[in-house]
């Protein structure tokens, strides 16, 4: 099943505001925030701000793209992972 | 800095021809030049005058016997070269590697790589035409002392009154010292612990890893502190210990630690002193981990590491060195980097915090302290220095 994404903005309390809902079906699995300026070289990269169940991750790693972040997130939570 | 568009040349000496190809490989791979590999000390030196390398890795016994006259020859050029060796540090018999980063044989070939990296940074800048190798590791960030006393007579001297004598049996087993590269594991998970280790410049930290590769970072070692005073009952190390930065380390070998438990009281309940604030400070990080937010963890960091400076003489006001970067903040209070930089970002624009390079200075204790509810109890300091 392919995800969906769902701009939002986020109070992360700082710059990082622009970030998207990610849903499969119609559950909610991850939020996704991209990274402002503030992060210097990482500035522009999709930050895995929240992943629920299996999509949850201690230390997940920054995302290039949106694409990159899906499927990451798709892998995360497919059953034969 | 390596220049990309001319490789720098790396002197190899190496005796070992398996050690010699997998450096050999790995210092191409890092965009060096390698000159040699020489497995004699005669054939290094022809290279050298051939060659004219501006880095070397050399293996202190070579073919034909030590390599000192390589070494002298190198000092003469100025040089700077990575000493990568079986020999063990306290086995060095001579003053002529003194100073220079020391990596024991095998070394993983990116802790040589990343010690030539720091001694090619260093001698490329034009402050240093004459690199003196202490200033060229970086270890400059420590700040000169106004209390000259020895960094772990003046821990001890915190916990219990120590005779003339004392202090210096203290100085004497340490005097031995020699330099390490930032990111250098002092003491591995798995191995059999040999001795203690006593950091006397810069900053160290213990961890564990997962299978994954992500760490978590246990303790913070400062100049003054002993990695595992009783490790010697240990048949392996649970963990590692590791540099952050460029460290100045003396090795203290099981007997002496022993001799000086058994023979010096004052000493000893020192120690033991010491031990149990370590203890304590595990379990306010424990704390910290587990229950603060993310600003409350960075700020109580920063207050701990401010008391901690300022209790063995090397703190400048409410400046400190802090020669860490943002995965040592991450893996220290067991968030992303992402959450790190956030938190840096908060404390700087309000005013409470200013990064310059590696030096740290709070600008508004009073607020670090509230955001942290920083109480330093657990540091066990008496009348010392408090924050």
């Amino acid at each position: 099943m392919s995800l969906r994404l769902q701009p939002v903005r986020v109070k992360t309390g700082c710059d990082d505001i622009e970030g998207h809902l990610v849903f499969r079906g119609d559950f909610l699995v991850a939020l996704l925030v991209r990274l402002s300026d503030e992060h210097a070289e990482d500035a522009g990269k999709w930050f895995l701000e929240r992943g629920f169940g299996r999509a949850d991750h201690a230390s997940p790693p920054l995302f290039a793209d949106l694409d990159e972040a899906q499927t990451w997130i798709t892998w995360r939570l497919s059953p034969q992972r | 800095m390596k220049d990309m568009d001319q490789p720098a040349a790396v002197l190899l000496a190496e005796s070992d021809a398996v050690v010699a190809v997998d450096l050999n490989d790995a210092l191409a791979q890092a965009a060096y030049r390698v000159v040699g590999p020489a497995d004699t000390t005669a054939e290094a030196l022809r290279l050298l005058e051939q060659a004219r390398p501006t880095l070397a890795v050399v293996d202190v016994q070579l073919k034909d016997g030590r390599a000192t006259p390589l070494i002298r020859d190198l000092r003469a050029r100025g040089i700077p070269f990575v000493v990568h060796s079986a020999a063990r540090q306290d086995q060095r018999l001579n003053g002529d590697v003194s100073s220079a980063p020391w990596l024991a044989k095998p070394a993983l070939p990116w802790d040589i790589i990343a010690a030539l990296d720091e001694l090619s940074l260093s001698s490329a800048d034009p402050a240093h035409v004459e690199p003196k190798t202490e200033t060229a590791m970086g270890l400059d960030v420590v700040p000169t002392t106004r209390d000259t006393r020895h960094p772990l007579v003046r821990k001890l001297e915190g916990f219990a009154t120590l005779s003339a004598a004392e202090r210096v049996m203290l100085e004497r087993i340490s005097a031995e010292t020699y330099l390490v590269a930032p990111h250098t594991d002092l003491a591995r998970e798995g191995d059999k612990p040999d001795g203690v280790f006593l950091i006397l410049k810069g900053m160290a930290c213990r961890h564990k890893r997962r299978a994954s590769g992500t760490r978590q970072i246990m303790a913070h070692l400062l100049p003054g502190d002993l990695c595992d005073l009783d490790v010697a009952l240990l048949r392996t190390m649970d963990h590692t210990i590791t540099t952050l930065s460029a460290c100045q380390v003396a090795h203290i070998a099981p007997e002496t630690v022993a001799d000086i438990l058994q023979q010096h009281p004052a000493v000893a309940r020192a120690l033991r002193m010491g031990t149990l604030v370590d203890e304590a400070t595990l379990r306010e990080w424990l704390l910290n981990v587990g229950r603060r937010s993310t600003l409350e963890r960075i700020a109580h960091l920063f207050c701990e590491l401010l008391v901690r400076w300022q209790a063995v003489g090397l703190g400048d006001g409410n400046s400190y060195p802090l020669p860490l970067t943002r995965e040592d903040l991450a893996d220290t209070t067991g968030m992303s980097t992402v959450h790190v930089s956030r938190a840096l970002q908060a404390l700087r624009h309000e005013g409470v915090i200013e990064l310059t390079g590696d030096q740290l200075t709070i600008l508004n204790l009073p607020r670090l302290q509230a955001i942290a509810e920083f109480k330093d109890n657990y540091l066990h300091l008496g009348d010392r220095t408090a924050a």
